[in-house]
């Protein structure tokens, strides 16, 4: 893997002796999976993530490129029983405008969900509550609404999901945390 | 969230497959408008001519979020910056910048960095301890300086972000180094 990532301005952040690579597989995909790579030469460690289905490489970098890029190369599976996981793994890498979105399993999530916890933003497995979701037939669109953390407030919000994986994301209400 | 200069925008992603380059596409106008922004604090001034007397080079590479890492073996510091530029504060951007350089800077300072490798567990957490103090006293400095001469700077915010509120609190009313690593401590042994 480092071979095929590394670069030859930046080979400094691909060291084999220090570096780790792990593997996650996503439910919306059959062929591509998440790739990170760690560097523990140093503290605090450092990673870059990567879409692959094993031979090519494509760097998350912040923005929704590489992932729009894969959905359509890599039989993108999108369904009602998936779209949360996609959520989920879509507002973990792509840096949007509006700053960063989460999913809250709850509103009062908003209280306590803290800015160095990444392991929370990379539960692409959560599950909101309350959460609804519906598949506009006439436009392909899954429709998803479900409590959010918009601009460091508990929103209710409208997510729209293309067959493509276009996101697009429209805040309702605001929350009361303690009650929806 | 985003009101960074004009110049600072987007202009679309960056998609890097293989072993091309990790440079983020706009990374002259992000060291631009860093640089810029870090002069107008007297530390900010400090840390660029210390990256100019040095031959410090900045690597400004895409990435999920704002972030660094700096490289003594080939005195550069690379600084993440996600691709869409919109979606970051120039202020957040800027901070980092200037750390960045910070901890290029201490390897003259006698700052020693956590191994892994080469040190045990025990002593990489104190090492830890040191360097996260004065990463965050570096940063209370910088953020003190806009604070004086704009009392809603936007740096405020980022501080509160970081969760640093207490610390910054604790810096400006002039408590001591040992009794800022205290608060440091607490802090730390919280999230732990």
């Amino acid at each position: 893997m480092i071979t095929r990532v590394k670069s030859a301005g930046e080979s400094i952040l691909f060291s084999p002796a220090t570096s780790e690579a792990k593997v996650l597989r996503l439910p919306f995909y059959d062929s591509f999976s998440l790739y990170r790579l760690t560097n523990f030469s140093s503290l605090p460690t450092f990673s870059m993530d990567f879409l692959s289905d094993g031979e090519t490489y494509y760097y998350m970098d912040g923005s929704d490129a590489p992932i729009l890029r894969i959905n359509q190369l890599a039989g993108f599976k999108l369904t009602e029983e998936t779209v949360l996981a996609y959520l989920n793994f879509y507002f973990c890498f792509v840096r949007l405008p509006e700053g960063e979105i989460i999913i809250l399993k709850s509103p009062e999530e908003a209280a306590i969900i803290d800015l160095y916890d990444d392991e929370r933003r990379e539960e692409f497995g959560a599950i909101p509550t309350p959460c609804k979701i519906e598949e506009a037939k006439e436009t392909g669109l899954i429709n998803v609404t479900v409590p959010i953390l918009y601009d460091s407030s508990p929103m209710e919000a409208l997510i729209s999901v293309t067959r493509e994986g276009k996101v697009t994301t429209q805040p309702k209400r605001m929350l009361t945390m303690g009650r929806a | 969230m985003n009101d960074i200069t004009k110049d600072f925008e987007s202009m679309g992603a960056q998609m890097a497959a293989g072993p091309a380059s990790y440079g983020h596409p706009q990374a002259d106008i992000i060291r631009k408008e860093c640089e810029s922004l870090l002069s107008k604090t007297s530390e900010g001034t400090r840390l660029l001519g210390y990256k100019n007397d040095n031959n410090i080079r900045i690597d400004i590479i895409a990435g999920k979020k704002v972030d660094w890492k700096a490289s003594h073996a080939d005195n550069t510091a690379y600084i993440f910056c996600p691709a869409n530029t919109k979606a970051v504060d120039l202020e957040e951007m800027a901070l980092g910048y200037a750390i960045a350089i910070r901890e290029m800077e201490h390897k003259d300072l006698g700052i020693r960095h956590p191994d892994p490798v080469a040190h045990p567990a025990e002593e990489n957490q104190l090492i830890l301890l040191d360097y996260f103090l004065d990463m965050n006293m570096e940063m209370c400095k910088i953020v003190s300086e806009f604070e004086k001469s704009d009392k809603e700077t936007k740096f405020l915010d980022l501080v509160k972000k970081l969760g640093q509120d207490d610390f910054y609190r604790e810096y400006v009313s002039g408590k001591s180094k040992q009794e800022l690593k205290e608060t440091l401590n607490k802090t730390l042994t919280n999230i732990a």
